[in-house]
């Protein structure tokens, strides 16, 4: 009996180990990047989709083609959300792309890790010239002095509007909105229109925090201070238009919200400037213009972010050559107008923004305002995504569905305070 | 020679039916093993380090993240929400499940008809259920709050208000997978001996007598198959959710598995924290699935 067992438990363990070699097979270590002697194929990841992931197709496809330097660049794209759930897996399974385009927000968790290279040499590298980039572009990717980031696109918040709506109304189609007071003045008008018209939505907060002077972490970043008057003012901002107001649905959030847009049933959002695609796609008659001021003439301000190029660190050193003969590329004035023009996106290089075509784009020359006066947020930190998905969005919903100003922040005090303590 | 003979001594210590079955389920016991035993020891060891999806600076906290766990109302909320959404789903599907199953046990061309397009729903993907949802009920595009409002009816915001958003999802839910429930009780139905309607209908039951007192004492064990694997995957609810509020509004919808998901998948990656939530929800479905198995057995060895 005894040895029936023995021998059944042999025959299990033989199963599970046949089964786990076949899996192991099945996973062997095909390296997704490999060099022949003449040509080095450098793998890519990013989570452009939509018709920027085509023209970014293009894009690669034509320095393929171009480039003289031997480099292949194979990529895949995937959606944002499916992008971070992929990459740190990756990473740890040292099965990550070659190189990466990666949002600004999420960039200091993976340097924080270590598995972000330091690039700042692409800077020295021949044929690249520093002080063609704008300061707050390359400041993007900085992080503690040095530059894991290379820009690849920068992107702010802007104000657009359907001129159609704003006839409807009896506004001047063309009058660009300059304050705040008049911004919920054109929406309180275009809301009235009836119909399943909505006049605008909340946006970012942080972005309104900055025109009300608000802040919300201290200067070192060690301590909330959310907790604060311009922040309430710009809370009862919120509450006022979704709860009292209700110049939109509460309920409605981000893609939902570009939706009505598109469809012609909303007045005025704030939003990046992917926004520029549905509008043109879907034939709003539209304008864009910079985020309001508090008063008139007032000082302009604004958050920038954007995607930057990155190395994980188990990228091997041979392919860095490669990897800076692409973004080198990418960041030349031919490249650089091409995507701004294709994707409608501020220009980050100087010679982009003189260049005579740029300037006379009306949507892009607007956005390219913004890049000389914005600044960067928090750069490097690691806990940007975790208070603003985790604290800051979930507060503000809050108050727009009717909570108690007074009552969120300082909840919203207390927790990102846990955050800060908690890892550091 | 010997090798022949050892071969032979292996195929006829196989080939006897008392062993067999253990080769039959060799292949569900090596993807067992592999699928759920091997990660769930994981991830109940992870859930006492604090560990990052980088597994970078790993320590051991021992139970310190449990401690969190219920300081934790985000974490808590979340297994209150579950509870919620399982309350509300799982007597429903097997209520509607167990009435279409005997409505259309007699197999008529009609009732033939009617359980092929009840079982479609089930065979469609869960995320293309949920984002056609989630059109036809935008408040602001949406074809049924246009209808309502059409007829001169103020319509909820069936995913935005957080008293409408998971009896949404709840019935989302039944409507997509109760066709299983139904053919499972189907055929326990069908192998009902008919004499025993008829001796109840000599004894001069009502169709409804029949219904409770033969018809169900006699389905306890496919009844009790359902209850268990509709608990437990209505405990493990995320894939809707996800699609259609996100968690929304205002957490009130996160279930435990999306909690998990996005504390562990998500910054700021905190995979020890994540399991541990995920330790917590396997105690409480493992409570729910043993008692609930319990209590069917015992109602089974009742009806015999």
């Amino acid at each position: 009996m005894k040895t029936h067992s023995w021998k059944k438990l042999s025959v299990l363990a033989i199963a599970v180990l046949a089964a786990l070699s076949l899996t192991e097979c099945g996973n062997s270590n095909k390296s997704s990047s490999g060099s022949s002697s003449k040509t080095t194929t450098i793998t890519f990841w990013n989570g452009f989709t939509a018709s920027d992931g085509t023209n970014l197709k293009k894009i690669v496809a034509d320095y393929n083609k171009t480039n003289k330097d031997h480099v292949k660049v194979k990529m895949d794209q995937m959606s944002w959300d499916n992008f971070n759930e992929k990459l740190p897996t990756a990473i740890t399974a040292k099965k990550a792309p070659d190189f990466v385009a990666m949002n600004y927000g999420d960039m200091a968790g993976y340097v924080h890790n270590g598995t972000m290279k330091d690039m700042s040499n692409f800077y020295n590298y021949k044929g690249v010239d520093k002080s063609n980039f704008e300061k707050s572009a390359v400041n993007m990717g900085k992080i503690n002095g040095k530059s894991y980031f290379i820009p690849m696109q920068v992107q702010g918040n802007y104000l657009y509007w359907n001129k159609d709506l704003y006839k409807k109304a009896g506004i001047n189609p063309n009058s660009k909105v300059k304050t705040i007071a008049q911004y919920m003045n054109y929406a309180k008008r275009i809301k009235a229109l009836g119909n399943g018209v909505q006049g605008t939505y909340w946006s970012d907060f942080a972005q309104w925090s900055l025109v009300y002077g608000g802040s919300i972490l201290n200067k070192s970043e060690t301590k909330s201070t959310i907790n604060n008057a311009a922040n309430r003012k710009v809370l009862n901002q919120f509450r006022q238009m979704m709860y009292v107001e209700k110049l939109g649905n509460p309920s409605t959030q981000g893609v939902a919200v570009d939706n009505l847009m598109f469809a012609g049933k909303l007045g005025l959002e704030v939003s990046g400037p992917w926004l520029n695609e549905g509008m043109i796609k879907n034939k709003i008659n539209y304008g864009v213009t910079q985020f309001p001021t508090l008063e008139k003439n007032g000082k302009k301000q604004a958050w920038l972010a954007g995607v930057g190029f990155g190395i994980p660190s188990s990228t091997d050193d041979s392919k860095t050559k490669a990897i800076y003969s692409f973004v080198k590329y990418w960041n030349s004035k031919k490249i650089s107008k091409r995507w701004s023009q294709e994707n409608k996106c501020a220009p980050y290089l100087k010679d982009v923004a003189a260049d005579k075509q740029i300037k006379n784009d009306p949507v892009i020359s607007e956005l390219a305002k913004q890049t000389s006066y914005s600044k960067v947020m928090w750069s490097g930190n690691v806990h940007a995504s975790d208070i603003t998905n985790n604290v800051i969005t979930p507060m503000c919903n809050k108050v727009v569905t009717g909570s108690d100003v007074n009552t969120q922040l300082k909840l919203a005090d207390k927790k990102i305070n846990k955050i800060l303590k908690d890892n550091n | 020679m010997e090798n022949t003979s050892r071969w032979s001594r292996i195929k006829t210590y196989w080939n006897q039916p008392k062993h067999v079955g253990y080769l039959f389920i060799l292949p569900s016991l090596i993807a067992l093993l592999i699928f759920a035993f091997i990660p769930v020891v994981i991830g109940l060891g992870m859930s006492f380090f604090d560990v990052n999806i980088f597994f970078n600076g790993t320590k051991f906290v021992g139970l310190q993240n449990f401690v969190h766990f219920f300081s934790d109302t985000r974490a808590v909320n979340s297994i209150w929400h579950t509870v919620y959404f399982t309350v509300l789903e799982t007597p429903v599907q097997i209520l509607v499940g167990v009435l279409c199953a005997a409505a259309l046990a007699r197999n008529t061309r009609f009732n033939r008809f009617c359980r092929s397009t009840f079982y479609i729903p089930v065979v469609c993907s869960l995320t293309a259920i949920g984002l056609v949802f989630n059109m036809l009920l935008d408040p602001n595009i949406g074809l049924f709050p246009h209808l309502l409002k059409e007829i001169g009816m103020t319509s909820p915001d069936f995913f935005g208000d957080a008293h409408w958003a998971m009896p949404t999802i709840a019935f989302l839910t039944v409507w997509k997978s109760f066709g299983v429930t139904m053919i499972i009780m189907l055929t326990a139905v069908q192998a009902i001996s008919p004499s025993l309607y008829e001796s109840a209908e000599m004894d001069g039951a009502s169709r409804m007598q029949q219904f409770f007192h033969v018809t169900i004492p006699q389905c306890v064990p496919a009844l009790g198959f359902c209850v268990l694997t509709n608990l437990t995957g209505s405990m493990q609810v995320f894939d809707q959710i996800f699609v259609t509020t996100g968690g929304g509004p205002n957490f009130k919808t996160e279930s435990t598995v999306q909690y998990i998901y996005n504390r562990g998948f998500a910054a700021p990656y905190e995979l020890g924290y994540a399991s541990t939530v995920a330790t917590v929800l396997f105690v409480i479905i493992a409570i729910l699935a043993v008692g609930s198995n319990l209590y069917m057995t015992h109602k089974e060895n009742q009806m015999r």
